[in-house]
C-alpha cells in the first residue's frame, strides 16, 4: 500500500511540474484493494486493470523505475514510452495491461479465464474495474459469459462512488454494484475497501472458489479516491463535497493498517519507519530513473505497433 | 406530539463475506426498497402522521416512497455516505430527538446493535434483512409497519405490545464509552477486525450470550447447545472454548447460515443479570457476530448481561391488542384483551 501511495504522490508532483504528459488518474485512497487482492494471488494469476491502474501493477510486483519512466513517456519505460499511464503492462508479471477504455479490461480477464479453463490449468484471472464500468455493455457480456461457463475469474469492483465526475446514484438505480451478481447467478459480497485485511480475506475465498472450479465470484470493495478523477486536485470539486473527502480520509487504509499492526505488536513503529524510508528511497530512485531516461527515438515509432510490417 | 415513526434500513445488511464462507443469501436493494415501501404504507395506515426515513444519499429510502400518495409528512434524513454502522447509530439518535414513537429497523443483528448504540431504549420493530437474524424477526413489513403506526399513535401502548430486550454491556479497558451487543459478544484470536464476520470456530476463545435459543443461527447457537436461554429470560451464558487443549465437550452448531461446525467447549456457566465476566486480549471482540474491537495483549474487557435493552414491539401482539380493542367497541360479544404472550424474566 505504501509503495503505491508514495509512487502515486511522486507521479502527481511530476504531473504538476509538467514533467509528465497525458492524463494521470491517481489510485491514492484505494490502495487497500489492489494490495489486499494481489497479495492473495499466485504469481501465475493474471490481472486486467483500468485507467486508474498504477496500483494494480505496483501490487503485482511492478518495477517502480520502469513504471515511472513509462508514465513520463520515456524510452526505458515498461512499454518504451508508447503506453503511458493508461496502457502500461508487464506480461512477465501476468499483468495484462491497464486500459484506457472504461470497462475494456474485464473482457480481457474473462478471455484469460477461458484460456485457463481450456488449458486445464488452475490459474485464476482477476478483473479490476470501477463502479461506472458495470454500466458498459462489454462488462455485461463478459461477466455473463464467465458465469455461464463457470470460468476461473475473480471480479473486483472498486466502487469509489464516482464515474469520472458523475455520482454513482445518478447513473445507477441500485446502491450496491454487487446486487448485479445475483442477476448473473454468481455469489457476490461487499467488503470494506479501506481495510486491506478485509479485502484480503474475501479475495482468498474468491480465488479458492475459482481454483476449485466453482466459477467466478464478485467482490465489491467500498472505497474512495482522494484525488480528482484526473490530476492532482483533491478539494473544491463541484461534484463532491470537501466534507465527504475528509470523512473518507479518516478511514485511510494505510493509517488504519499501521495502527492495527503496531497495536497488535506485529510490527514496531521503528520497523514501519524503516519500511517507509526504504520505499521513499525506491520512489526517489524511480523518479531519477525516469528523468534521466531518454525520449524514444523517432525511428522506433512503429516498433511494437504491428506484428509484421507490410 | 405528532405520531412519528422512524425507518432505518441498513443498505449494507445481508451482503457480507458470509455469502462466500457460509451459505447466506444476499438481500438486494430492491428487496429492501420493497420492504421499506410496505412498512411505510403500513405505518401510515396504522396511524403515523410523520415518517422519518434515514437515507445515506444513495436514495434507497427515497426510492422506497417514490410515487406514493401518502397522507403523512415524510422527513428524509440526509446522511453522508461513509459505509459504516455510524449511519444507523446517528439515524437512531435523530429519530429519538425527533420524538419517534416507534422505529422500524431493517437489518440483521449488527444493524440492530448500531441502532441501539444510538438509542439504547428505542421502541423497535425489528425486521430481518441481515445474515444471522437472531434479534430481528421475519415478518411481513406491511403489518410490521402497521404495528409501528399503532404504537407511535398511542392506539396501543408500549406496555401492551413490547418486551424490553436484554443488553450486553462491554467496558473495554482504556476506552471511555461502554460498548454493547444484543445477542452475543465473543473474544476471537484474530488480531484484525477485517471483514468482521466470524466463521472460523477454531478462533473462538470466550463467548457471552444474552440470547441462546436453539432455533437460531450464529455464535449464540453454540451457547444454546449447552445452556438454552430465551431472549426474555433473565441472565445469559458464558462459554469458554478449549482451543488446542483436550477435554471438554464437543457440540455441533450452525454458526452461520448453512454452516454447521464442531466446536470444542471447555466449560460453560449460566450468568445472572449484571454478573460481570472479564476477558483479556490479545484478540478481537466480536459483537453480535462481527469483529469490531481489537484488543491488545493484556488489555481487558468487562462484559455483563443487563435488562436495559430496547423495547421490541411484538407485531402480532400489537395487532391483536388493536383488533381486540376495536372489536370490543363494535362487536356484541367482545373478546378479552389479550395478555402479553411472553413475560420478561
Amino acid at each position: 500500500m505504501l509503495r503505491i501511495r508514495l509512487f502515486e504522490e511522486a507521479a502527481g508532483k511530476l504531473f504538476e511540474g509538467n514533467k509528465m504528459p497525458g492524463f494521470l488518474h491517481l489510485y491514492v485512497g484505494q490502495e487497500a484493494v489492489a494490495s489486499g487482492v494481489c497479495v492473495a494471488m499466485r504469481d501465475d494469476d493474471q490481472v486486467s486493470s483500468t485507467h486508474r491502474g498504477h496500483g494494480h501493477l505496483v501490487a503485482k510486483g511492478g518495477d517502480l523505475s520502469k513504471m515511472m519512466a513509462e508514465l513520463m513517456g520515456k524510452a526505458d519505460g515498461y512499454c518504451n514510452g508508447k503506453g503511458g499511464s493508461m496502457h502500461i503492462c508487464d506480461l512477465d508479471l501476468n499483468m495484462l495491461g491497464a486500459n484506457g477504455i472504461v470497462g475494456g479490461g474485464t473482457p480481457i480477464a474473462v478471455g484469460a479465464g477461458f484460456a485457463n479453463k481450456y488449458k486445464g490449468n488452475d490459474t485464476v484471472s482477476v478483473a479490476f474495474f470501477g463502479d461506472g464500468s458495470t454500466n458498459i455493455g462489454a462488462f455485461h457480456e463478459a461477466i455473463n459469459m464467465a458465469a455461464a461457463l463457470k470460468l476461473p475469474v475473480l471480479f473486483i469492483c472498486e466502487n469509489n462512488e464516482y464515474g469520472e465526475y458523475t455520482p454513482r446514484h445518478k447513473v445507477m438505480a441500485i446502491n450496491d454494484v454487487v446486487d448485479r451478481a445475483a442477476g448473473y447467478g454468481i455469489p457476490g459480497v461487499i467488503v470494506d475497501g479501506m481495510d486491506a485485511i478485509a479485502v484480503h480475506e474475501a479475495a482468498l475465498e474468491g480465488l479458492a472458489r475459482a481454483r476449485a472450479g466453482d466459477g467466478p465470484t464478485f467482490i465489491e470493495c467500498k472505497t474512495y479516491r482522494y484525488y480528482n478523477h484526473h490530476g492532482v486536485q483533491t478539494l473544491g470539486m463541484k461534484y463532491r463535497t470537501d466534507e465527504e473527502v475528509e470523512e473518507w480520509k479518516k478511514k485511510d487504509c494505510i493509517e488504519a493498517f499501521e495502527k492495527r499492526v503496531t497495536e497488535a505488536g506485529i510490527i514496531s513503529a521503528e520497523e514501519l519507519a524503516a519500511v517507509r524510508a526504504e520505499v521513499e528511497a525506491e520512489v526517489a530512485a524511480a523518479v531519477e530513473f525516469g528523468e534521466n531516461s531518454p525520449m524514444p527515438d523517432p525511428s522506433t515509432l512503429l516498433t511494437d505497433v504491428y506484428t509484421e510490417m507490410v | 406530539m405528532i405520531a412519528t415513526v422512524g425507518v432505518i434500513a441498513n443498505p449494507l445488511a445481508g451482503k457480507d463475506i458470509r455469502r462466500l464462507v457460509a451459505e447466506a443469501s444476499p438481500t438486494s436493494d430492491m428487496a429492501k426498497v420493497g420492504i421499506v415501501r410496505r412498512a411505510v404504507i403500513g405505518a401510515i395506515e396504522g396511524g403515523a402522521k410523520r415518517v422519518i426515513l434515514a437515507d445515506d444519499r444513495r436514495g434507497l429510502a427515497m426510492r422506497a416512497i417514490d410515487g406514493l400518495d401518502l397522507d403523512a409528512e415524510m422527513v428524509v434524513l440526509d446522511e453522508p455516505i461513509i459505509d459504516s454502522g455510524h449511519n444507523s447509530e446517528r439515524a437512531a439518535r435523530r429519530c429519538r430527538d425527533e420524538g419517534a414513537g416507534a422505529v422500524i429497523v431493517l437489518g440483521g443483528d449488527g444493524t440492530h446493535r448500531d441502532v441501539v448504540k444510538g438509542w439504547a431504549n428505542a421502541p423497535l420493530v425489528a425486521l430481518s434483512t441481515g445474515t444471522n437474524n437472531v434479534f430481528p424477526r421475519q415478518i411481513e413489513a406491511t403489518v410490521a409497519g402497521y404495528a409501528a403506526g399503532l404504537v407511535a399513535s398511542e392506539q396501543v401502548s408500549l406496555d401492551h405490545a413490547a418486551n424490553q430486550a436484554k443488553l450486553i454491556e462491554v467496558d473495554v479497558e482504556g476506552v471511555d464509552k461502554t460498548d454493547m451487543a444484543l445477542v452475543d459478544v465473543a473474544l476471537v484470536t484474530n488480531s484484525f477486525t477485517a471483514s468482521r464476520a466470524v466463521w472460523d470456530a477454531s478462533t473462538l476463545k470466550e463467548l457471552i450470550a444474552a440470547i441462546a435459543e436453539p432455533a437460531t443461527v450464529g455464535l449464540s447457537a453454540i451457547a444454546a447447545a449447552v445452556a438454552p436461554t430465551r431472549r426474555y429470560e433473565g441472565g445469559g451464558v458464558h462459554v469458554s472454548f478449549s482451543g488446542d487443549s483436550p477435554g471438554g465437550t464437543t457440540v455441533r452448531s450452525p454458526i452461520a447460515p448453512g454452516l454447521y461446525v464442531d466446536v470444542d467447549i471447555a466449560k460453560y456457566k449460566r450468568l445472572r443479570l449484571n454478573e460481570t465476566v472479564s476477558v483479556s486480549g490479545p484478540g478481537a471482540l466480536s459483537f453480535d457476530g462481527e469483529r469490531d474491537v481489537a484488543l491488545r495483549a493484556g488489555q481487558g474487557a468487562e462484559v455483563k448481561v443487563t435488562s436495559d435493552g430496547p423495547y421490541v414491539i411484538d407485531v402480532e401482539q400489537a395487532l391483536l391488542v388493536a383488533a381486540t380493542q376495536s372489536s370490543a367497541v363494535t362487536a356484541a360479544n367482545p373478546v378479552n384483551t389479550a395478555e402479553k404472550t411472553v413475560e420478561i424474566g
